[in-house]
């Protein structure tokens, strides 16, 4: 692959049960503290925990739309955060061409309803639910909401959902069909997703582990991150510079198995192959690497060979320990981080990690908060399916 | 850069593969099946197309199989008939890539598991059902039969889904990510769509009433799945043509720029409230068609469109449209019968919910 | 019907094998081995299957790696648990 041009991301918005916004999730990852607790969001016997939104977030002050999943809220919530960051208004996306393309699970799926139809004849109890699960996904809403006249893409790659829209949207910008892009990731706390992890016997019942030998498996979570993409013409109009940059993407696939991890990580060394190729960065460039890490006996000892392997002294953590999986909000989210470490020039302990594992290479995550040089990072997510999604982001001009 | 059509998988209610939709655009010929809903009021009869996946048996072995559903194995035998059709089954295929739309998903199994999960007392439910909902389980079976370890994307909007992702396909091949896409969409069948149809249209239903207007001709519910091999044009041109533009946005906020010298396929499936809408937006004189006759009212039509449009092109004939009464309009040219393609470029226009509309130019 | 006898059947019904019946199963023989070519989710679906038939369960696979190494030794972990 050639090397393509960087696209400027002019602002971004985050939100999950670290914060409610990107600086406050952003420093709750050094404190080193973390909470998970059994679901609230729906009733259910199983009492594995999960890292909510517990706060009453959704402004709705802030919003015409109204009637919408949990996750278009989320979704939303972060949307108005990255379009203020990028100093941008409602104005300024009503008269450009903008585009909106956003990761997805729940969002594209039924919401916590149950149908059968015995006897359900009336429009309340079983055509409105049957409407709002047809027609509310976070890229409507946000299309929706912000009056955007441009294309419409939802990413529905499982748990590299988020990384995969914004390298699809990064070539939105590149290729001229956009002058902006909103786009990342988001999902809810749902039942199903909750139930059916239980099912593969990956959710572990007590605070994740990732990397650790004592790991088994991952706690979900829910959340959203949104970025803003802009042109080079807009970038150039702005006063105080982008904020960062995508610098190259890469996505492969195992073609192995659809719920275990490549045991030889091809389609994640070909995913990283092709985000470094297409950004025309070395592994020395790389200042760490935001992992997948989720927790879960394979997922981890994979990455943990890869990364030994591609990027040997380069210092790598999980920010899953705090945040829990947020399935496909995560790619986005984890790019936010990725992007605001770079900012401080500082990372987080991986928390979580105490005792390394024999079967993995002798390469650890950072133990504690540590600081780091340089201004380019990776980002990786890997999902069910075998797909494996890769981010090269860099610092901007601007920085908060 | 020309982005041509290398080959076509597709199945639905008019049969299975190319050439039987070849046929059945030359014969009008498709067979919809009576769906039966058992419910505590009594049966209710329902229309739809229902698809036919027996060929896959030829392509894949059984115990390959035996975890797959309904909704993935007609996605997989979309594929495989499109590489077929492209003489690229066995062949080294280069760096391909996959992507595949879906308005939504594989219903069957996950209205399925919700119930099991919500209303059954213990909380559990079946781990390879649970993994057959994930959007990207198709798309997953796919690569790990094709062992195709390229970029793979399953993106799922309504109506746009399709074009979104001839958009996505477009771009790879454009960037040069890849050297071939295997590109298109499958939606399926379920007992919920089905009673949902029930209590919006369907004339039997006496509590509701019939209070959607909609054509009996083309609002039928359909399934099936249609695939596309796409890749830069060498020195051969396809037969089936190239596909020159993919465009989406907003027709509500700001209209439609159309490519001029084109005949329409328009997404239109019967349902009187959007068919009546692409009247307002299509050029005077311009020939237009809708097919959806032939392959039923789905999220991901025009996938069907396309295959179609490929047809004319390989033919240079534009084939008849369904019930022309379906745009409710005498300002528009519906083609009543076949007719030659001339110069003519070919737009397959979907109108979806919301404002949003996506169309995909072919030419010869 | 044995123990052994259900947990070939559902076996063979959930997990959808076609090409065997439940009495081609040995008692004794590996169950993830080449003959009924089950992998790592069809261990976790019989984990589910055997929770939502016999009402036993099992925690994880440091459990369930030795409980299901033939019908055997499934039936004995289950008869044990009822």
């Amino acid at each position: 692959m050639k090397p393509v041009a960087p696209v400027a991301i002019a602002g971004i918005g985050c939100i999950c049960s670290a914060g409610l916004v990107l600086k406050e999730c952003t420093d709750f990852l050094y404190k080193g503290k973390r909470n998970p607790a059994p679901p609230v969001n729906f009733s259910t016997k199983l009492t594995f925990p999960v890292f909510e939104v517990l706060e009453d977030f959704f402004q709705s002050s802030l919003f015409k739309e109204q009637n919408i999943l949990r996750t278009c809220k989320l979704a939303l919530t972060a949307t108005l955060e990255a379009i203020s960051d990028a100093g941008f208004d409602r104005k300024t996306l009503e008269t450009k061409r903008v585009g909106a393309c956003i990761g997805t699970n729940v969002g594209c799926s039924m919401h916590n309803e149950s149908f059968s139809n015995d006897g359900m004849e009336d429009k309340t109890s079983f055509i409105t639910p049957v409407n709002r699960f047809l027609f509310s996904n976070p890229t409507s809403s946000i299309a929706s909401e912000f009056k955007i006249t441009g294309p419409l893409q939802t990413v529905v790659n499982a748990c590299s959902s988020g990384s995969d829209a914004l390298g699809l949207s990064a070539s939105w910008i590149r290729s001229g069909i956009c002058d902006i892009v909103i786009t990342g990731g988001a999902d809810e706390m749902y039942q199903i997703t909750y139930t059916g992890f239980k099912s593969l016997l990956i959710n572990d019942d007590s605070p994740c582990k990732p990397f650790d030998l004592n790991r088994n498996g991952l706690n979900l979570g829910e959340g959203a991150a949104i970025f803003i993409l802009v042109s080079e013409e807009i970038e150039k109009e702005m006063k105080k510079g982008p904020r960062a940059y995508i610098l190259g993407y890469g996505s492969a696939t195992d073609a192995f198995h659809h719920t275990k991890t490549r045991p030889d990580g091809k389609g994640l060394k070909l995913a990283i192959e092709e985000a470094m190729e297409t950004s025309d960065t070395t592994p020395s460039d790389i200042a760490f690497i935001n992992a997948h890490g989720t927790g879960t006996l394979d997922n981890d000892l994979v990455e943990s060979r890869v990364l030994y392997e591609m990027f040997p002294g380069v210092p790598f953590f999980s920010t899953k320990g705090y945040t829990g999986h947020t399935l496909g909000a995560a790619g986005a989210i984890e790019a936010a981080f990725t992007i605001t470490c770079l900012e401080k020039g500082r990372v987080p302990a991986s928390v979580g990690f105490t005792t390394p594992d024999p079967e993995m290479p002798p390469a650890y995550p950072v133990k504690q908060n540590s600081t780091i040089n340089g201004n380019k990072a990776l980002s990786e997510t890997l999902a069910f399916g075998g797909n494996n999604s890769v981010l090269i982001l860099s610092t901007g001009e601007h920085q908060p | 850069m020309k982005i041509s059509i290398k080959g076509i998988g597709v199945l639905g209610g008019f049969g299975c593969g190319i050439g039987d939709l070849n046929k059945a655009l030359i014969t009008g010929k498709r067979s919809s099946s009576t769906m039966v809903i058992k419910t505590t009021g009594g049966d209710i009869e329902v229309p739809a197309f229902l698809a036919n996946t027996d060929r896959l048996k030829s392509f894949v072995n059984k115990r390959d199989l035996r975890r797959i559903d309904h909704y993935i194995r007609m996605a997989i035998l979309g594929c495989f008939l499109a590489l077929e059709d492209a003489d690229m089954l066995h062949a080294n295929r280069g760096k391909m890539g996959i992507i595949i739309a879906t308005g939504y998903g594989s219903t069957c199994n996950t209205f399925d598991l919700q119930n099991s999960v919500i209303t059954e007392a213990a909380p559990f439910c079946s781990p390879i059902q649970f993994s057959n909902s994930v959007h990207n389980a198709a798309a997953t079976y796919i690569s790990i039969l094709l062992k195709e370890v390229g970029p793979n994307l399953s993106v799922s909007h309504y109506d746009m889904s399709i074009t979104s992702a001839f958009l996505s396909a477009y771009q790879w091949l454009q960037e040069e990510r890849v050297e071939s896409v295997l590109v298109g969409s499958v939606d399926e069948y379920s007992k919920i769509l089905g009673y949902f149809w029930h209590c919006l249209y369907n004339k039997g239903n006496k509590k509701e009433g019939f209070v959607g207007k909609m054509n009996p001709e083309h609002a039928i519910i359909g399934e099936g799945a249609n695939f596309f091999v796409l890749a830069r044009e060498n020195e051969t041109a396809s037969p089936y043509g190239f596909i020159e533009d993919v465009k989406m946005g907003n027709f509500k906020r700001r209209g439609i720029n159309l490519p001029e010298n084109a005949a329409f396929f328009l997404g239109a499936d019967g349902y009187s409230e959007c068919d009546e809408q692409y009247a307002e937006y299509i050029p005077e004189k311009a020939l237009v068609a809708s097919y959806s006759h032939l392959y039923g009212g789905l999220p991901v039509g025009t996938g069907f469109d396309i295959a179609i449009a490929a047809l004319s092109n390989k033919s240079g004939t534009i084939f008849k449209s369904g019930d022309s009464s379906i745009f409710n309009s005498n300002r528009l040219n519906v083609i009543r019968h076949n007719e030659n393609l001339g110069s003519r470029r070919i737009c397959c226009l979907k109108l979806g919910a919301g404002g949003s509309y996506g169309w995909i130019s072919l030419n010869q | 019907m044995t123990t052994q006898e259900k947990l070939k059947k559902l076996i063979v019904d959930t997990l959808h094998l076609e090409d065997i019946t439940p009495e081609e199963i040995e008692d004794d023989e590996p169950l993830f081995g080449e003959k009924l070519g089950l992998d790592s989710i069809d261990a976790v679906e019989i984990v589910f299957q055997v929770e939502h038939h016999f009402g036993v369960g099992i925690k994880d696979m440091k459990e369930g790696r030795p409980a299901m190494q033939s019908i055997n030794t499934l039936a004995a972990f289950i008869e044990a648990r009822l």
